[in-house]
């Protein structure tokens, strides 16, 4: 913080401060965007896990949230569009005793990325998986996602969406994670536990955020402003943990119901593990890093 | 309505060309004006050029000088190359435009600014002081007017929200500018009108507020002494015109050919900026016939574009730099294939994510050499955002006619700039001819056009024509799998010598300006108006050097080793590290003198006239 700040700002300091770089404030993202609420989330799970911030890594890749490794106070790798899981992979593997977390957009991670998200969960790789789903590319202007609900007007579907969304909690499930949460921007408190959750879970887990992106998604679709929004989530949604994850797909306006809440949370055997335990015959010293290291 | 108001046209001063830059918020909707203005001027039929100039964000942190988007044009009585060098006019909607946007204004520019906006907090963020605001005072003809209070003051009887309010502030500027250079403001109505159809309050004060902005203009005291401008209709060849932006052409250029080729047209594509909207602009042309695909990855949307093309449609698909790289593994199995595509490369600022709302010229070597093996390609370039209508038609015809893969690179500047198109009737299109083939008898799926040497497009599910096609080596007549050693050379050559025929079938290069001279300027793409521009002024300063401007650039044009020959100097500018400069060296074996600037925007005019002149001097060999 400058001095010009302080002398200006006699309000008590925010908590997650300390988690941010405030030099880089202000930052992108629009007023009312659901980002920003889902990194208060974060840093909060961060402060109360009790990490030390230099055992911790973010990744992100391309995208309006794909800009949060840009804000944290943390080491931080803004990697390129789809990529951010392999890049994690590599980074994970190379000092497994980092927490590595991978912090991206629908489209970024369920689109462009898909593969390696499908095959991050297979190998049930230690990795916590932060997934903002806005329902759009917003970044480059508002494309539909694999996530969009149908009918939803994007810059590729002038005509409105017909294709089926993705269930990316089922997909996650379904390929392999052992931790599989989804909630919404309204949801905090919840939202914060998830992320803490995934953070203390071995395994690769994963955390759905919905979250409003006033200017590209709502504004297009005439769904009014973000409080709009969040309404919506806090009239729509129905928490239901341990719900079966295929029965959980969502098609936003077009199904009343959307289920959130803590799905799967089990124990399996975790991929630098299972390496490890695999390869004891031929690793000499013990433990070690895959490569590198 | 406001009009002449009275004024006699000669009593406004006339000039032939004006650049003005619109400055503000990216949420300030300065893109909007910007182009309005040139609707206007299109409409009166003044010649133009744009330059929008926005931040990657969609919404960039307000009043900050990263969050400034601008957005410049040229209009003019002659033609305009360049969306100018130096603004005569600057709009700025807040300190930190203002700041950002007097770089390069014309000493004693016009510089009209919304003082609302003059707020401690907004000064501090675009670090000027009450100072610097004097000084700006007494080298510009600055303009102080209270936008955002005068806006509010005209639509304060509708009823609408301080905010919404504010938010037409926009249209004020635009009406006090369209008054200034005697634009009519009846387009902007229009469209006013269409646009918020459905919303009368928001139409009601847009069009209050526009038409408020233009006459403060004509009875403010501190504009009565402006002296009103005019700027006449330029000549143009008749026609009906249509003002397009480089994207919008491309799109436009690969449905009318596909029109032509009387086949249905593929797009296959990923988001990237800054080339979605050509997918944007497709996805409304279902009507036409138009399949687009939005793919889940740049792979995805050339691979799918390959399986249209094998099922007989004219297949595109478009990207920008990062995504080409994606692409290339495909793009040679499309070589292999033997099958016409077009790839279209907006280019942006690389490598990676670099700068991807700005504009550079930096993927030629990766359009032309890019891929692993030896596999060419076409490649062509447009030069102007109108021109980016014919490379995609260009591409569709060389792609077809060889069976081969065209790549088409524009960049930001052009996807972005917009400038009048005149709509060329079909018969004025070169002709596409496209043969599937159907004939059983004699066929084999690599059995060559002696002259072109392309292969029959014969489509799965042609009666008789079953065969198969794919990435490993072939047998140069059947197409079956072959790992036959002379048979291979004998296909990398076949396929390499087809590119060459290319040029068989591609224009020579005019040469520019003064042909005579011993000094040429070389360039490729979007530089084309920066380099005419300043070939024009050079040689009218009685220092005589010609132009020479290259289309295609893979296969290069017949005559061009002859014509470069000629010139003792070559000089090559270029938005990269002197891509097109080594290509010239190594394929003609001359001296090339690169000019290179990789800042983010077009190479001005005036910086080539002055690298000339350093070259004149000595002091550039
Ligand atoms: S465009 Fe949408 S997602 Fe991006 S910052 Fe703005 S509100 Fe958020």
């Amino acid at each position: 913080m400058n001095s010009n700040d302080s002398t200006e700002c006699t309000l008590p300091l925010n908590p997650v401060v300390p988690f941010l770089r405030t030099e880089r404030m202000p930052h992108i993202w629009c007023p009312g965007c659901g980002i920003g609420t889902t990194v208060n989330c974060f840093a909060r799970a961060v402060m109360d896990c009790g990490i030390p911030l230099d055992e911790l890594a973010i990744v992100s890749g391309i995208g309006c949230t794909g800009r949060v490794a840009g804000y944290l106070k943390l080491d931080s790798f803004h990697t390129t569009h789809g990529r951010a899981i392999p890049f994690a992979t590599g980074l994970k593997l190379s000092n497994p005793k980092l927490h590595v977390v991978v912090y991206s957009g629908d489209g970024d991670l369920a689109g462009i990325g898909g593969n390696h998200f499908i095959h991050a969960a297979r190998r049930n790789l230690d990795l916590t998986v932060i997934l903002v789903n806005n329902f759009t590319y917003a970044m480059t202007g508002g494309q539909a996602t694999p996530t969009a609900p149908k009918e939803s007007i994007e810059t590729t579907a002038p005509y409105g969406v017909f294709e089926e969304p993705f269930n990316l909690p089922h997909l996650a499930a379904s390929s392999g994670a052992v931790y599989v949460a989804r909630w919404t921007a309204y949801h905090v408190v919840q939202t914060k536990k998830a992320i803490l959750e995934a953070l203390q879970k071995k395994g690769f887990s994963f955390v759905e955020i919905l979250a409003p992106c006033p200017t590209i998604y709502l504004r297009r679709n005439r769904l009014g402003g973000a409080v709009e929004e969040l309404k919506y989530y806090k009239e729509h949604c129905v928490i239901q943990n341990g719900a079966d994850t295929k029965d959980v797909g969502i098609d936003l306006r077009h199904q009343d119901k959307v289920t959130i809440g803590k799905f799967l949370d089990i124990e399996k055997k975790e991929y630098y593990d299972a390496y490890q335990e695999h390869y004891a015959g031929l690793l000499k010293g013990g433990k070690q890093a895959v490569a590198g290291a | 309505m406001p009009s002449d108001s009275g004024l006699a046209s000669q009593e406004r001063t006339i000039v032939n060309k004006v650049t003005v830059r619109f400055a503000g918020d990216s949420g300030d909707g300065m893109q909007l004006i910007g182009n309005l203005f040139a609707t206007e001027a299109a409409w009166m039929g003044n010649d133009l050029a744009t330059f929008p100039d926005y931040p990657a964000e969609i919404r960039a942190p307000i009043g900050t000088l990263n969050g400034v988007s601008g957005f410049q044009l040229q209009i003019g009585a002659s033609d305009v190359y360049t969306p100018g060098d130096n603004p005569d006019v600057l709009v700025a909607m807040n300190p930190a435009a203002l700041k950002v946007g007097l770089k390069g204004l014309k000493d004693g520019g016009i510089v009209l600014l919304n003082t609302s906006s003059l707020t401690e907090r907004n000064l501090q963020k675009a670090g000027l002081t009450k100072e610097d605001l004097d000084r700006i005072k007494s080298s510009y003809r600055l303009y102080e007017v209270e936008i955002t209070k005068l806006t509010q003051l005209a639509v304060n009887d509708l009823g609408l929200t301080p905010a919404q309010a504010e938010r037409c502030k926009n249209f004020f500027a635009l009406g006090l500018i369209s008054w200034m250079f005697n634009r009519k403001i009846e387009p902007t109505i229009d469209w006013i009108k269409k646009k918020f159809a459905k919303n009368p309050a928001i139409m009601e004060a847009n069009e209050k507020t526009l038409v408020a902005g233009y006459r403060y203009g004509e009875n403010a005291e501190i504009f009565s002494a402006f002296p009103l401008y005019d700027i006449p209709r330029a000549r143009m060849n008749p026609g009906l015109y249509t003002n397009l932006t480089g994207n919008q052409a491309i799109a436009y250029g690969l449905v009318a050919a596909a029109k032509q080729a009387g086949l249905e047209l593929f797009l296959g594509s990923y988001p990237i900026t800054p080339a979605s909207e050509i997918l944007h602009e497709l996805a409304k042309l279902k009507h036409l016939n138009v399949v687009t695909f939005q793919a889940e990855d740049e792979i995805a949307g050339i691979c799918s574009a390959i399986g249209a093309s094998f099922a007989g449609m004219i297949a595109a698909t478009s990207t920008s730099g990062p995504g080409l790289s994606l692409k290339q593994e495909a793009l040679g199995l499309a070589l292999m294939l033997e099958i016409p595509l077009v790839i279209v490369d907006v280019q942006r600022g690389g490598p990676s994510t670099g700068l991807p709302t700005k504009t550079e010229q930096s993927d030629l070597m990766q359009a032309i050499y890019g891929r692993h093996g030896e596999a060419p390609v076409v490649v062509l370039a447009a030069k102007n955002s109108a021109d980016c209508f014919h490379m995609a038609y260009e591409a569709v015809r060389i792609a077809t006619k060889y069976m081969i893969p065209v790549i088409v690179l524009s960049d930001s500047y052009l996807a972005n700039g917009s400038e009048p198109f005149r709509i060329p009737s079909p018969n004025e299109l070169p002709e596409i001819k496209v043969q599937l083939r159907t004939d059983p008898n004699g066929f084999y799926p690599y059995l060559r056009d002696p002259k072109t040497l392309a292969r029959p497009w014969a489509i799965p599910g042609t009666p008789g024509l079953e065969h198969r096609i794919g990435g490993l080596e072939k047998d140069s007549l059947t197409g079956c799998v072959s790992y036959d050693a002379d048979n291979h050379e004998k296909m990398v050559l076949t396929r390499q010598e087809k590119i060459a025929r290319v040029q068989q079938d591609i224009p020579d290069v005019e040469v520019l300006g003064s042909p005579d001279s011993e000094v040429a300027l070389v360039g490729w793409g979007s530089t084309f108006g920066a380099i005419a521009q300043s070939v024009d002024e050079l040689n009218r300063s009685g220092i005589p050097v010609a132009q020479v401007h290259l289309s295609y650039l893979n296969p290069l044009p017949g005559n061009l080793g002859e014509v470069l020959k000629r010139f003792k100097k070559v000089i090559v500018p270029e938005i990269n590290l002197g891509q097109l400069s080594r290509i010239l060296r190594a394929t003609y074996l001359i001296e090339t003198i690169p000019f290179n600037r990789v800042l983010g925007v077009p190479i001005r005019a005036q910086e080539i006239v002055e690298f000339v002149h350093q070259v004149f001097e000595g002091v550039v060999a």
